[in-house]
């Protein structure tokens, strides 16, 4: 009986460890410092912090690739335990996020990855997450969808469910971007990104910011593209018209003080304004965006990392 | 006493005509000024009953014999002037329109018949709910032109009023914002003399309706004549002056604080707190005023229309057609959606 179980066991480790490299994928070992870093641009999921069993991994490469190819992007998941920083005692905050951009978008340049993509990294170092974007994948996904991506992701995470985390990310961005290769408008800005030979994602703003703004923003006929709210409109506007219909040739009456008011005979023959006192109310303004979703958001920005553009934001647990 | 005016031409009944403001005569065109029509109105005074002394006040309906038929008109209590309704002459009973009865103004009519009839085809026209049956219903022959017995009142009144007002003003230091209201105490003394406030004194006439047929032009008025009634229905009044002074010192007193709140200026927002207001009604005039009116009846239901016989203004609601009503929702619905829905495809 115990014979059969090893049996079993051994054939199964023996399935796993052929699917994976049939497939092209290494599990890896170290904790993710850059300077351990042996980085191939054909694997797109690098499990440094050993959160993610090799089961996970192999499936989340296979939907890199796959989603990726479908894109015309590489998709790329990291998690580290070692960013290769070592911050000031107390200083932390504010500080990782620069940590794992520069570190997201080393890894990403020393991979050689596509000139478009999008990379995921769940810091477990500082105990954050952080998402980054260079080339075409910055046109599709712009600041506000990043802040999207993240909170769909920092669920996944802050639960410590980093698969389903890491699932939603390739996902989201297979819906995101999805849906926009079928919008005539950024197939317009993909041939004006192209055909510019744009890298500066900034650059590229400057100069088609107008329509780059229109592209991203909904438009005010967007929200008609929901059948109930134009239901709903319709029947206010056809219950105001039939109700102005109803209502609009009733008869006025025209005639008022001024009417039968004899001339002249109007006098005022005292009058007086007295101030009181006066109450006064305060209110504050609220300038600040705040913060939400359990975890300090370090806001989205552009940089550039080994010669590349790219566009990021991250939080911290 | 029931007279009929009769033209000196041909004896024909004569009838006042709006358009020129004299008496003209159907058959040959004969016309003759109002002041001079009573000197030379040949009068008959066949009577069934010798109306000015057994004019029975709590009698409903009194008989008359027809100056130009002989036939006997039938009236009610109130009717000063009507038609026979065998001959169709124009009739009036003298006695509903002398001594206490007598009318101080009137306003003669300036709208013709026809003039009535196009109007009120063209405001049956226009109601976009209105039953498609409605408009072929032939009942406007009956339009019919009344002297409507009204009340002119002139009012003195003296208002005090108080009010509380106030003033907003906002500045911002830092991110605190800072509302300030400043309060005031508002006081106000006001006079000023109202006249000519109409109340129409016909039982039978809705007292709203005849407010919405306001104003009337008052440079018009004249002092009454009874040929002005000649063509015309005319009632005497159901109510006298003090009967209906309390509607017309509602109105005054509505005026007076409408005036005195208008000179509370420059505030962001005033609430009269007390207001005393004193009124001395001056005079109170019996005048005639011209209406023109049809009552009809649309599946079992009266509806009026009214219009002012004077400045044509139109009075009256038109009925609504149910499945008309459903079909405008239905159809602007559709429509609206149906466009949304596109211009979110096309452009969203």
């Amino acid at each position: 009986m115990r014979k059969n179980i090893f049996k079993k066991l051994a054939l199964l480790s023996t399935f796993v460890v052929t699917s994976v490299f049939a497939s092209g994928y290494t599990p890896v070992s170290g904790d993710g410092n850059p300077d351990d870093w042996d980085i191939d641009n054909s694997q797109f999921v690098y499990d440094y912090a050993d959160i993610l069993t090799d089961e996970e991994e192999l499936e989340l490469q296979s939907m890199c690739e796959s989603v990726g190819k479908k894109l015309g992007m590489d998709i790329v998941i990291v998690s580290s335990l070692e960013l290769g920083h070592d911050a000031p005692d107390g200083q932390i905050e504010g500080i990782e996020n620069s940590y794992r951009q520069e570190y997201i978008t080393q890894f990403y340049v020393e991979g050689d990855y596509a000139e478009s993509g999008i990379i995921y990294l769940m810091d477990i170092d500082y105990d954050g997450i952080y998402i980054a974007r260079t080339g075409l994948a910055q046109v599709y996904i712009d600041d506000y969808d990043n802040e999207k991506l993240l909170d769909a992701v920092w669920e996944g995470y802050y639960d410590y469910d980093y698969i389903e985390s890491a699932e939603t990310f390739i996902e989201e961005v297979e819906d995101m971007v999805g849906d926009r290769k079928d919008d005539s408008e950024f197939e317009e800005l993909e041939k004006l990104w192209n055909e510019g030979g744009y890298d500066d994602y900034d650059e590229f703003m400057g100069v088609y910011s107008d329509k780059v703004y229109e592209a991203y923003e909904d438009t005010f006929f967007t929200k008609f593209q929901n059948p109930f709210l134009c239901m709903i409109i319709g029947a206010v506007i056809a219950l105001i018209a039939v109700l102005i219909m109803c209502f609009s040739s009733r008869p006025k009456m025209t005639a008022g003080s001024r009417t039968y008011l004899k001339n002249g005979s109007l006098n005022i023959l005292h009058r007086f304004d007295r101030f009181t006192h006066t109450t006064t109310t305060t209110r504050q303004v609220n300038t600040s965006s705040g913060s939400g979703g359990g975890g300090s958001r370090g806001g989205s920005s552009s940089f550039r990392s080994g010669g590349r553009s790219f566009s990021g934001g991250g939080r911290s647990r | 006493m029931a007279e009929t005016y009769k033209c000196p031409s041909c004896g024909a009944p004569i009838e006042f005509d709006g358009a020129t403001g004299k008496m003209v005569c159907q058959y040959c065109e004969t016309e003759v000024d109002v002041s001079a029509m009573d000197k030379i109105h040949d009068i008959y005074d066949e009577s069934v009953v010798d109306e000015t002394e057994s004019e029975k006040e709590y009698c409903s309906f009194d008989g008359y014999r027809c100056d130009s038929c002989g036939a006997e008109i039938v009236t009610d209590e109130n009717t000063s002037a009507t038609f026979c309704s065998f001959c169709g002459s124009p009739t009036m009973i003298r006695g509903r329109l002398e001594g206490a009865l007598k009318p101080q103004k009137v306003i003669p009519f300036r709208i013709q018949k026809d003039q009535a009839v196009a109007a009120y085809k063209k405001w049956a026209g226009k109601g976009l709910v209105t039953p498609s049956g409605f408009r072929k219903q032939s009942t406007i022959e009956k339009i019919t032109g009344i002297y409507v017995p009204f009340w002119l009142y002139d009012y003195g009144s003296d208002a005090h009023v108080s009010a509380h007002a106030t003033k907003r003003r906002t500045d911002r230091r830092g991110n605190t914002i800072y509302e300030h209201t400043d309060h005031f105490q508002v006081g106000r003394h006001i006079r000023a003399d109202f006249e000519k406030i109409p109340a129409d004194a016909s039982e039978k006439m809705d007292d709203r309706t005849m407010d919405l047929l306001e104003p009337y032009n008052y440079s018009d008025l004249t002092d009454f004549q009874m040929p002005y009634l000649s063509g015309y229905q005319s009632e005497k009044f159901s109510y006298d002056s003090n009967e209906l002074a309390k509607r017309a010192e509602n109105r005054v007193r509505e005026y007076i604080l409408n005036e005195a709140r208008q000179t509370i200026t420059g505030y962001s927002s005033v609430s009269i707190t007390s207001a005393n207001v004193k009124l001395n009604r001056n005079k109170a005039s019996y005048t005639l005023m011209p209406v023109w009116i049809l009552n009809y009846k649309y599946k079992g239901k009266t509806h009026t229309f009214a219009m002012n016989g004077q400045t044509g203004k139109v009075v009256g609601k038109l009925p609504k057609s149910f499945g008309k009503i459903a079909a405008w929702f239905g159809g602007i619905f559709a429509g609206v959606s149906g466009l949304l829905m596109l211009l979110g495809g096309l452009l969203g």
